[in-house]
């Protein structure tokens, strides 16, 4: 029952990897994040032409640095968590350590509802608890 | 219930329900997908390139890129081909160890030597003009998954799918597809499907195959099957060709329409040469061939083509084995001496154990089983042959596919006999069911160029020639043996011959032929030391029966040649062609129908004094022999046949008749 209510919950899809960004970091160091839903991008000349839902943005090729997906719109080098046996630790969305745990279903169980950063092993993932 | 939470969510989060976007990056007509959890940093560099998981990517070469949500396997490649064109999708983590090259349908993949993944390239669609190539030094899985792929430009190789890698290459003919591969009719290619390295096909799909240069599968190393359908609609050369082993394990082959033979496997290293069977087929280098399920269906019509031929042993355990050769025979200006065609041929053993083989060989010379080694029969298997071609004779110059001249003072290079079974080596039969016809002149029934011993199954042959005939010396301990020939000796050794057990009836042609021969002139001799015996034709004179024999004539002491012929003295005994005689020995009661034709006299042998009974009607027994016989008979009527003491063959040496070897 308490699986059930966990999956009614919306636990388990908001553990869910979304990169709902893909981040463009120009050679400055400034950062445009861009939401993927339909993105697509052509290179023409010296120019990449992003666009997405939102509109269309123009890089200058020459300024541009790097791209990288992230699950904000700002580069947090976020990753899978991919193994739910190993330790985690918690923070919260402004980077507070709120605790660690054995593995990922201890944390969850801890857990109130709300938005975290789940750290592994170096690796990091958003968790949203509903 | 928290464990199973734990479990439940844990297994969820490791087994990849962390989905996320992928990012497509489209060049050409190939497009590399790159998991967003996997894509990390993707740096620019000076406006020109993008790197993405160590691939580069020339910014000037790219169409277009993309996210969406598309599920990426690790290590997949798929290529779809779609008439003039194919689309080529590459999982984003092998996309730097892989360097694309694509010209219409034609499509080259070849991989880096730093790969150390295994790629698995799934082939699909259509095309009237495509071809897909691939190299490398790493192992790796070919999907057909619907491929219809005929190669006409031989663009980057005339195969239709031509896999350089000299690894481990599984061959997934995807379960519910069918797909039909055709090669360039230009080009060297090998093979219409060639893999240098060693193939393992698997799933239930079907493969059909056309090869127009050459084979029609070609293997560098060893091939193996399991449960795909592959016809070999037709070849150049030979339907499928590989080296080290061949094994069946299940499926189904069906061979046709090809130039050379239906299988062939050989020996890969002729410098060291075969290793023989292995355990586990490690390492295995034996040019060996190993059925031990499925069906194969082959018809090879080439001159001195084989069904299947091995330069090592071929080993059947199970399965069904159909293999028709029509071929005439040819001479072979290397060897300088004439071949013919047979339904499975080995320069080592045959070994039968299991399964149903129904080998029929038509052309002139050709023969059902034939191996340069031993033959060994055993266990459940059961073996239908039969032939029908003429005796085949070439010098080089003068060719003759149905020779009638007597062979007995030609040079053996010139000429080959249709023959059931022939073994260079000694032939064994020990379980089984063996059947043999032989229609054509010179056509021996079953022949070991060594000893044969028989001492279990059932062998029935019908034989122009001697039914049964052993360079050496010949045992039957056991089994029930049906030996007639039409034109020779029912049995015959050119050394001793020793009936010891088992049920034996022996049909000979009529005089100066015996039913049971042994080369008395050379100093051997027939021994009858045991078993239940109906020899038509008599036995051969100089015999030593250590067990009583009896004859349908009168008692003879005999002399020196053959009972009942004209070699000199012996029985003037009788019996009645086409007539059921009962053989009763103690409770046991066997039904025999005699022939239309054979040598005059009729000899009996059992463990006890038998009776004889002519005439009689057959309701029920066991039918063996092809129902020219019953065990445990129930008989009634006929008429009791007054049987003489029969020592013919005591007298020793002498006596006339060629003995058939």
């Amino acid at each position: 029952m308490l699986l059930i209510a966990l999956l009614l919950a919306g636990v388990l899809p908001a553990m869910t990897g979304e990169y709902d960004y893909l981040v463009f970091t120009n050679t400055s160091g400034t950062t445009t994040a861009l939401t993927v839903s339909n993105l697509s991008a052509t290179v023409s000349g010296s120019t990449l032409a992003v666009t997405n839902d939102d509109g269309t943005v123009n890089f200058t090729l020459t300024e541009l640095a790097s791209m990288q997906f992230s699950i904000s719109d700002s580069v947090t080098a976020v990753e899978n968590v991919l193994n739910g046996d190993q330790p985690v630790q918690i923070y919260s969305i402004s980077g507070t350590l709120l605790g660690s745990f054995d593995n990922l279903v201890k944390a969850v169980q801890q857990l109130d509802r709300g938005t975290y950063v789940i750290v592994q092993t170096g690796k990091s993932q958003k968790l949203v608890v509903k | 219930m928290r464990r199973l939470i734990g479990l439940v969510i844990s297994g969820l989060a490791v087994s990849g329900l962390l989905t996320a976007q992928t990012l497509n990056i489209q060049v050409g007509n190939v497009t590399y997908q790159f998991p967003a959890a996997q894509a990390g940093a993707m740096p620019f560099e000076g406006g020109s390139t993008l790197t993405v998981m160590n691939k580069t990517f020339a910014l000037s070469e790219i169409s277009r890129m993309y996210v969406d949500e598309s599920a990426v396997t690790d290590g997949a490649v798929a290529v779809v081909y779609n008439g003039s064109s194919a689309n080529i999708t590459v999982a984003g983590n092998i996309a730097q160890y892989l360097t694309i090259a694509q010209s219409g349908a034609h499509v080259s993949i070849t991989q880096s030597s730093s790969l150390a993944d295994e790629i698995t390239y799934t082939l699909s669609g259509s095309s009237s003009d495509g071809g897909f190539y691939t190299s490398g030094s790493y192992k790796a899985t070919v999907e057909l998954s619907g491929l219809t792929l005929t190669n006409v430009s031989a663009t980057y190789s005339g195969a239709a799918v031509h896999v350089q890698n000299g690894k481990r290459i599984k061959v997934k003919v995807v379960t519910g597809t069918t797909n039909t591969l055709v090669d360039a009719t230009s080009g060297s290619q090998k093979g219409c499907l060639y893999i240098k390295g060693h193939a393992e096909f698997a799933q239930y799909g079907t493969l059909n195959v056309t090869g127009n240069v050459k084979h029609g599968i070609k293997t560098g190393e060893y091939m193996t099957i399991k449960n795909a359908t592959i016809n070999i609609l037709s070849a150049v050369g030979d339907g499928i060709n590989c080296t080290q082993y061949f094994l069946m394990e299940s499926g189904t082959i069906n061979i046709s329409n090809v130039g050379d033979d239906g299988i062939q496997c050989d020996i890969d290293d002729t410098t060291t040469g075969s290793t023989g069977q292995t355990s586990d087929h490690e390492d295995e280098d034996s040019g060996n061939v190993y059925i031990q399920g499925g069906t194969l269906t082959i018809n090879v019509t080439a001159e001195a083509a084989k069904g299947i031929k091995a330069e090592g042993d071929v080993i059947i355990t199970g399965g069904m084995v159909n293999a028709k050769a029509s071929g005439g025979g040819t001479w072979d200006t290397d060897d300088l001496e004439t071949k013919a065609a047979a339904c499975i041929s080995t320069d080592g053993n045959i070994a039968l154990s299991g399964g149903t083989l129904t080998l029929s060989s038509s052309g002139s010379g050709g023969k059902g089983l034939k191996c340069d080694g031993a033959l060994t029969i055993s266990d459940s298997v059961a073996v239908a042959i039969a032939t029908t071609g003429g005796l085949f004779y070439s010098n080089g110059t003068t060719t003759n596919s149905n020779y009638t001249g007597n062979t007995d003072n030609i040079d053996n290079r010139y000429y080959s006999s249709p023959k059931g079974i022939k073994a260079t080596g000694a032939i064994s039969i020990t379980g089984g069911i063996v059947s043999v016809s032989t229609s054509g002149r010179n056509g021996e029934g079953i022949e070991s160029k060594a000893t044969m011993t028989i001492s279990g199954g059932q062998v029935v042959v019908n034989a122009y020639d001697d039914a049964l005939n052993a360079a050496s010396h010949l045992t039957i301990s056991g089994g029930k043996v049906y030996a007639r020939a039409t034109n020779n000796d029912g049995i015959d050794a050119n050394g001793n011959c020793y009936i010891q057990g088992g049920l034996i009836y022996a049909i000979a042609a009529s005089s100066p032929e015996v039913a049971i021969d042994a080369n008395t002139e050379g100093g051997y001799k027939l021994y009858v030391q045991g078993g239940t015996i109906i020899a038509i034709g008599g036995l051969e004179s100089g015999a030593q029966l250590s067990q009583s024999c009896w004859s349908t004539g009168s008692s003879s002491s005999g002399g020196g040649g053959r009972p009942g012929g004209g070699g000199g003295g012996g029985n003037n005994s009788s019996w009645s062609k086409n007539t059921w005689y009962a053989l009763a020995v103690g409770i046991e009661v066997i039904a025999f129908k005699t022939p239309s034709s054979g040598g005059s006299s009729l000899v009996v042998s059992a463990a006890s004094t038998p009776t004889l009974t002519s005439g009689v009607a057959v309701s029920a027994g066991t039918s063996i022999f092809d129902e020219v016989a019953y065990t445990g008979a129930t008989v009634s009527g006929g008429s009791a046949v007054t049987l003489s003491s029969y020592s013919g063959g005591n007298s020793g040496g002498g006596g006339g008749g060629p003995g058939g070897w």
